[in-house]
């Protein structure tokens, strides 16, 4: 049976080239950084940027429909 | 009827504008988003590759025809060209949308704070990404790894640094 290589995740190939140490300490040591502040506020800037992207998709879809409906009233003036 | 019209075409076009601004802010183009993992809201589960052992989720992918685009984004990094991690990490997401979908995505889109940029899925980043999967797989069969760099600001912007027995001095 063939040996089965680790599994890596995505994210740990910019941790990798950031520092290998950096990442082989908490891959492998279970090391937590000293910034969980910065892990927040990153996840605070994500979450927005989703928000935002979101945002906007729902506000082109009302603003179709308005225009749909302005169009109808259009007719049927 | 016609005053209803024109005030519900006034309002649509606030709408419209309004978006457009919103779109523009997120440095994203107006393509479907068929997938996002931002706001807590997952929609899939993480992809998953067996043959190269890879895992991950992007932010978000984007459709682009049948093909995907996967988007990474990171809101806080000032920078104007893009970090080979950052590029590294995108070209994992492209590859596990080639796996799982069959077809090869032609290019990632990186967010960083204030700019976008399109890597272009390419024979030479999908050997990159290989060759430092297998860097990092040699690394793990080590009992301890060395510093990559040498340069200070890493280490004093790295969670490890006041803890770590190869760390650069600070000043």
């Amino acid at each position: 049976m063939a040996e089965r290589k680790p599994i890596i995740r995505a994210s740990e190939l910019g941790e990798y080239d950031f520092c290998a140490r950096a990442w082989w300490l908490r891959r492998e040591c279970g090391w937590e950084g000293r910034f969980p502040e910065h892990l927040a506020q990153g996840e605070t800037a994500h979450q927005r940027h989703g928000q935002d992207l979101q945002q906007s998709q729902w506000l082109r879809t009302v603003a179709i429909g308005l225009l749909l409906l302005a169009a109808l009233a259009l007719v049927l003036a | 009827m016609i005053w209803l019209a024109l005030a519900l075409g006034l309002i649509a076009l606030w709408f419209w504008r309004r978006s457009n601004q919103l779109r523009a802010s997120t440095g994203l183009p107006w393509r479907t988003v068929v997938y996002h993992d931002t706001a807590r809201r997952e929609l899939t589960k993480a992809l998953f590759s067996a043959r190269y052992q890879l895992t991950g989720k992007p932010d978000y992918v984007l459709a682009d025809g049948k093909a995907l685009i996967p988007v990474e984004v990171k809101p806080q990094r000032q920078a104007t060209s893009p970090r080979q991690g950052d590029i590294l990490q995108l070209a994992a997401y492209c590859l596990l949308l080639e796996e799982a979908t069959g077809v090869a995505p032609r290019y990632g889109l990186l967010r960083y704070a204030q700019h976008t940029f399109q890597v272009d899925w390419t024979d030479q980043l999908y050997q990159a990404l290989l060759e430092t999967l297998d860097a990092m797989r040699d690394e793990l069969e080590l009992n301890d790894v060395e510093r990559s760099h040498e340069q200070p600001w890493r280490c004093r912007a790295c969670g490890f640094g006041d803890r770590c027995t190869d760390a650069l001095e600070y000043d």
